[in-house]
């Protein structure tokens, strides 16, 4: 019988079930949603992560007290990249008041795969969402 | 803490950064790629470079005792500006293909400079596998870019003629 490698054993936490990403998460990573910066944003943050030195831009278009548009750019993880599309399609077309939940609700859902180390590409993602509605109160 | 078990550490730490590189690098690529049968290897690099992150992570655990604090700044920084600003033509395949080629070549090196400075024997195997990989992927990409010398194209597939293997 061949031996398998660390890899394959998942000795260093590669292949650990509760550490996979779910389908739906691996398909946010490889065909983000709403990439790109939406032209007339009501609102629009860019953020650092101190952590891992990925960026994040989030912008965010508001008509009729509705999201008609929001789109983020990231050079970052997988984390990252799914967890920012989720939430984008969450709230598009929802109010505001509707939004904040689902936009939690769609971040939580790519948490559930992911080690806790990582929570940091999670947190961007929400604290980025909470500037932009902290910007559109102000408006 | 020792001088070895340093560069060992940092080497870890570029290396995680390197593997998030490359994910962004070949998650974009792949969304760029309309010839189905390259956008899924490409594809197949991104998540195996999300593996590698994950790995590389679990390492560091096992070295030092706590997660990742901080990352560089940059990794290998190999991908920079890879897609510049305007539209990507079809002749841009080759130049994108031996980029990444390039960044496996030395992500292996930079592996198996993690390998040769590694005591511990776990270590050591677990760098001497990554550095296995890599070059899978450079290889992989190699023969997919002997493909791109016939009639296959990558941005434009419904110009291109039948695909083959």
């Amino acid at each position: 019988m061949a031996t398998k490698s660390p890899l394959q054993r998942g000795v260093f936490a590669v292949t650990q079930s509760d550490h996979s990403f779910s389908p739906d998460v691996v398909d946010h990573f490889l065909h983000p949603r709403n990439v790109g910066s939406v032209e007339n944003a009501t609102a629009a943050v860019e953020l650092v992560n101190e952590i891992c030195g990925d960026n994040l831009q989030m912008s965010v278009k508001i008509s009729a007290g509705k999201i008609e548009a929001i789109k983020f750019r990231s050079e970052g993880c997988a984390v990252a990249v799914a967890s920012a599309s989720k939430l984008t399609e969450a709230v598009t077309g929802r109010t505001i008041a509707e939004a904040d939940n689902l936009a939690k609700s769609a971040v939580a859902s790519v948490q559930q795969g992911t080690h806790s180390e990582k929570q940091h590409c999670l947190d961007i993602v929400l604290l980025a969402w909470q500037k932009l509605l902290a910007e559109i109160n102000t408006k | 803490m020792t001088d070895v078990k340093k560069q060992v550490e940092d080497i870890i730490k570029i290396g995680i950064k390197t593997e998030i590189e490359g994910q962004h690098f070949y998650s974009t690529l792949a969304q760029k790629i309309q010839n189905p049968d390259a956008r899924k290897k490409i594809e197949t690099l991104a998540i195996d470079e999300v593996n590698h992150e994950r790995t590389l992570r679990a390492l560091y655990k096992k070295l030092v005792g706590t997660d990742v604090s901080e990352l560089p700044a940059e990794g290998l920084a190999i991908f920079k500006n890879a897609f510049g600003d305007g539209p990507l033509a079809e002749a841009d395949k080759f130049r994108l293909i031996e980029l990444a080629m390039e960044a496996e070549r030395l992500t292996a090196k930079h592996y198996a400079d993690g390998m040769a400075k590694s005591t511990d024997a776990g270590i050591r195997e677990v760098f001497a596998e990554l550095t296995a990989e890599e070059d899978g992927h450079y290889d992989m990409l190699a023969a997919e870019r002997e493909a791109l010398r016939g009639n296959i194209n990558w941005f434009s597939y419904g110009d291109s003629s039948m695909m083959e293997e």
